[in-house]
């Protein structure tokens, strides 16, 4: 079977191809590269049809629309991290992505649909009550990311759709907590990231926490985070975090390890916060 | 040229560049591919390979296309080039398949099926007959006489490491006019020669290796290569084409050697805070074949006291036969698991007695004229306590700084040797190396020995030694990637031998052929190995002088550890180092900082865990190394104490700088946290455990 490799000139001429096939899309190729990896020298193993889309410049760009930040989803990584437009506690957790190479190419998009359970930007975004907008021939639709997500390496994204841009409420926080666990202090997927996102002027009226790299998805608690707010029973809330950990022992770390560790430091930053 | 003359090295601008020529860039005519059909059982007999049809190009190299033995010669010839209806370990090479077209070779390979009959493996070291290849054991004195004396016991783990070289394993074989010829990236040509001539049964006019640019080694490249020189040897004999192999990273990681793992029980016997006697018993894994393994322990049994003088011993040494992957020469070669053993141990007896780590392994240093561990004689000048003063000057030893703002804070030290050359009186009795040196018509000088470049610096360091002999610019030495068609046998590289016993005999040639320098017809001078008089060994009993020389370190780490986290930052590696006279500063430089950051990665990192027989962590992005961010600071000082013997009075360096790294960075985590550490790498997941029992 040939394959029918396309690279189309407008997201209008890729929708109209992904109406009619499956297609795989192909945006920076930093995770598809190393999945459909081969004998060097050998073909890759792109089995299926593939949608080269990183030339769609319309899906491109930072912009600041008022109430919210409007991400096209070919947006790179790198873009994000050196953002003139975006607060700090978007762009240091995008900055500890990957390398610089990497950065340069891997795009906002594909790590959202690539959903990997180590995948950086998927907690900062659930913090943020982001939403995503996907497109097809008939139409868009905008879902939550938390709501998009499935789990590992999978999404509510229909074959035929593809994200666009990623919609980023502004909020005025006053403060952020982020922090990245790996094996080595750079270049490193993670065992864990934690971050935590506050408005504290005289009393805490916002706070939000997600935990990436411990479960399949990352988890974020909406409705115990608003307890805890309205009652400061760290304990509590503690307490519900450690009962949606499903960590496994892995190359990378311990269950022991993730839940442990996760759980003193969030503790360790609420009790500053609370104090 | 003086020996003091600082030199840029002459191999960095063509690597920097890009123009070096490693294997897979090097074109041959109707160039075949080759790849590995590998066990994917760790023990069954194989009861059948079924091939599919229809491939026309492609051909089958296995153990029915043997021509005299299905032995990998290598110290050992247990080892078979491909599996002839056993197989011992996943990964283990069943067959080559060999192709012009690699896409039709991956066709091929997915639809072989091959049917074993599975057998019972073993994955632990086991003290069942069956289960040990080599026990070596050397005593001192009278550890009976001891019975009564307080004791401290400590049992220590080490970890697989892998060597990680940036250019992965490959070799190219070609046939010309009825000789076997080999190119590829290596650390010992003539290795693969003798390899081949035991499996071919070839003369050796027959047989011609020759090393390509190497990138990096690390021991990885010491025994490896003849197992696929043999293989693709086989496989151009077969098809009359030359035939590639070159492994892919993940394959690389999973199948070829690794640093054994070990386990070491030391138990010391003392008395008013001075060690009297010590027992040790150190047990490494080989995997299924015993390679290079029963070598290593014998380096590992005969490091086991390091710089330390004790009067009484017990040390014994198993090599276990296990079916995890089969493992081989890393830089240290059995020095890094002892050490870390050895100096844990040290320092955790010193915190128990109360007293000072440095002191108390004052206490026990080893001075010029006494007995070594196996009554041979300390015959070189030895400066363990002017290097630790230097070491404490450096560091501000012992005020030195708790406060990690915020982070805990701790210091570890380490004192160690690395004997230089070959175990016991190996360069005598096996290596017997030659060494020509040739000026031309032209008056170039050509260095003809068979010791590679590999990144460490041999072109340059060997080039230098014979200028500066001669006294003529680095500019009129010729030194290529040796051709055993035109270099005689100067032994391997390694075991830190290339500087101090090669370059010796280069130096002693080029002393020879300065009368001749001027003249006009071509002058060869050929030196050969002899062992110094006053050197003696008893390979049978392990008595007598173990190494040539020993050079010598003495290390201090400054550690923070995160206390919640546990997450470890070494920020400074202090070291003081004695390598008898650099032959080149920067290069030693370079030794030092690659070998802390090597031993980093080996004492706080990198993890390696093998399950059912086959390693998990098989990529760069399961395998962590260290990177710049992970680097500490690196203070290094070194102190010139000339040895007799060396070019110049170089000894031993490459290892050196390795080898007392983890303990040192180990040792300075058990003390920030005020517990004892048993196991590298500190990993903070191991460190929650600690902290929590």
């Amino acid at each position: 079977m040939t394959l029918e490799h396309i690279r189309p000139e407008s997201l209008h001429d890729l929708l109209k191809a992904m109406d009619t096939a499956d297609y795989t899309l192909f945006a920076g190729g930093t995770d598809l590269m190393i999945r459909k990896r081969q004998w060097q020298g050998a073909s890759r193993r792109f089995e299926e049809p593939i949608a080269f889309i990183n030339q769609l410049k319309e899906l491109r760009g930072i912009e600041d629309l008022g109430d919210h930040y409007r991400i096209g989803a070919l947006t790179t990584q790198e873009e994000m991290a050196t953002s003139g437009i975006l607060p700090d506690y978007l762009r240091d957790p995008y900055h500890q992505m990957a390398t610089l190479a990497i950065r340069n190419i891997a795009t906002v998009g594909g790590n959202i649909i690539n959903a990997a359970s180590v995948g950086d930007s998927l907690p900062l975004l659930m913090a943020l009550d982001a939403e995503v907008v996907l497109e097809s021939l008939a139409g868009e639709r905008t879902l939550p990311v938390t709501e998009l997500i499935i789990d590992k390496y999978r999404t509510r994204r229909k074959s035929n759709e593809i994200l666009t841009r990623v919609m980023i409420p502004k909020e005025d926080f006053t403060g952020y907590y982020y922090k990245k666990l790996g094996q080595r202090k750079a270049s490193i997927l993670s065992k864990l990231s934690i971050i935590l996102l506050y408005r504290k002027k005289e009393t805490l009226e916002d706070l939000r926490i997600a935990v990436g790299a411990v479960n399949d998805k990352p988890v974020r608690l909406p409705a115990a985070e608003k307890t805890l707010l309205a009652t400061g029973d760290l304990a509590g809330y503690l307490k519900s975090l450690s009962e949606a950990f499903e960590s496994a022992d892995d190359k990378r770390s311990t269950k022991e390890y993730r839940e442990t560790v996760s759980l003193a430091l969030i503790k360790q930053e609420l009790e500053k916060l609370f104090s | 040229m003086k020996i003091t003359d600082v030199v840029n090295r002459v191999d960095t601008q063509e690597k920097i560049r890009g123009a070096a020529q490693y294997i897979e860039d090097i074109p041959f005519d109707n160039l075949h591919y080759a790849r590995t059909l590998r066990s994917t059982l760790p023990k069954g007999k194989i009861l059948k390979v079924a091939y599919p049809r229809g491939f026309p190009g492609i051909t089958v190299v296995d153990a029915g296309d043997i021509l005299a033995r299905n032995e990998v010669s290598m110290v050992t010839t247990d080892m078979p080039i491909f599996a002839d209806g056993e197989v011992n370990y996943v990964g283990e090479a069943i067959a080559l398949i060999v192709g012009r077209d690699k896409d039709e070779i991956i066709a091929f390979m997915k639809g072989i099926e091959v049917t074993y009959d599975p057998g019972t493996p073993l994955f632990t070291c086991d003290d069942a007959e069956e289960n040990l290849f080599t026990r070596r054991h050397y005593s001192k004195g009278d550890l009976a006489s001891l019975e009564g004396l307080e004791v401290f016991e400590g049992r220590y783990r080490t970890p697989y490491q892998e060597q990680l070289y940036m250019e992965k394993q490959g070799v190219v074989a070609e046939v010309k006019e009825g000789v076997v010829e080999i190119f590829g990236s290596m650390q010992c040509p003539y290795y693969v020669v003798n390899a081949l001539k035991n499996a071919l049964d070839y003369p050796e006019e027959k047989i011609r290796v020759v090393q390509t640019v190497t990138g990096g080694a690390f021991g990885g490249k010491e025994d490896y290569p003849s197992i696929m020189a043999c293989q693709t040897a086989l496989a151009a004999l077969k098809i009359k084409a030359p035939v590639q192999l070159v492994y892919d990273r993940r394959e690389d990681i999973q199948f070829t050697t690794k640093r054994h793992p070990s386990d070491i029980t030391i138990k010391s016997y003392y008395r008013e805070g001075r060690i009297e006697g010590m027992k040790i018993d150190v047990g490494i894994d080989a995997g299924p074949y015993l390679g290079l393994s029963d070598v290593v322990l014998q380096r590992a049994i005969l490091t086991m006291t390091g710089a330390y003088g004790v009067p009484h011993l017990e040390v014994s040494g198993t090599v276990y036969k296990t079916n995890n992957i089969f493992n081989g020469a890393f830089r240290g070669f059995g020095g890094p698991q002892s050490l870390f053993a050895l100096e844990s141990h040290m320092s955790q007896l010193a915190a128990r007695l109360g007293v000072d780590p440095l002191d108390f392994r004052e206490k026990h240093f080893v001075h010029q004229g006494e007995l070594t561990s196996t009554g041979g004689r300390f015959h070189e000048e030895i400066h363990l306590e002017e290097m630790t003063r230097i070491l404490k000057e450096m560091s501000g030893y012992p005020h030195l700084a708790r406060d990690g703002r915020g982070r805990l804070v701790g210091y570890g030290v380490a004192v160690v040797p690395h004997g230089g050359g070959f175990t016991g009186d190996g360069e005598a009795e096996h290596i017997k190396a030659v060494v020509k040196l040739r000026k031309d018509t032209e008056q170039f000088i050509h260095i003809l020995v068979s010791n590679v470049e590999m990144g460490q610096g041999a072109l340059t360091a060997l080039s230098k030694i014979v200028a500066s002999a001669l006294d003529v610019p680095m500019e009129r030495i010729i030194y290529k990637n040796p051709d055993t068609r035109l270099v005689p046998d100067s032994g391997p590289t390694a075991a830190s031998r290339t500087t101090m016993v090669v370059g010796r005999l280069l130096y002693d040639a080029a002393l020879k052929m300065k009368d001749a320098l001027e003249e006009r017809e071509e002058v060869v001078v050929t030196e050969h190995y002899h062992q110094p008089a006053y050197l003696a060994w008893d390979q049978e009993n392990l008595r007598g002088n173990a190494y040539l020389s020993y050079s010598w370190a003495a290390l201090l780490a400054r550690v923070e550890v995160d206390p919640v986290t546990l997450e470890v930052t070494c920020t400074d590696i202090h070291g003081v180092y004695d390598v008898g006279l650099p032959i080149d500063e920067k290069m030693l430089l370079g030794q030092v900082h690659g070998g802390v950051i090597q031993g980093l990665g080996y004492g706080m990192m990198e993890t390696m865990d093998s399950k059912e027989g086959l390693i998990q962590h098989n990529s760069f992005s399961s395998y962590a190394v260290p990177t710049t961010e992970d680097i500490p600071a690196i203070h290094t000082r070194w102190l010139i104490n000339p040895y007799i013997e060396g070019p110049f009075g170089a000894k031993a360096a490459g290892e050196l700088t390795l080898v007392g790294v983890a303990p040192a960075i180990a040792t300075a985590v058990a003390d920030a946290l005020g517990r004892e550490i048993y196991e590298i790498p500190v990993l903070p997941e191991k460190l929650l455990k600690v902290v929590k029992s």
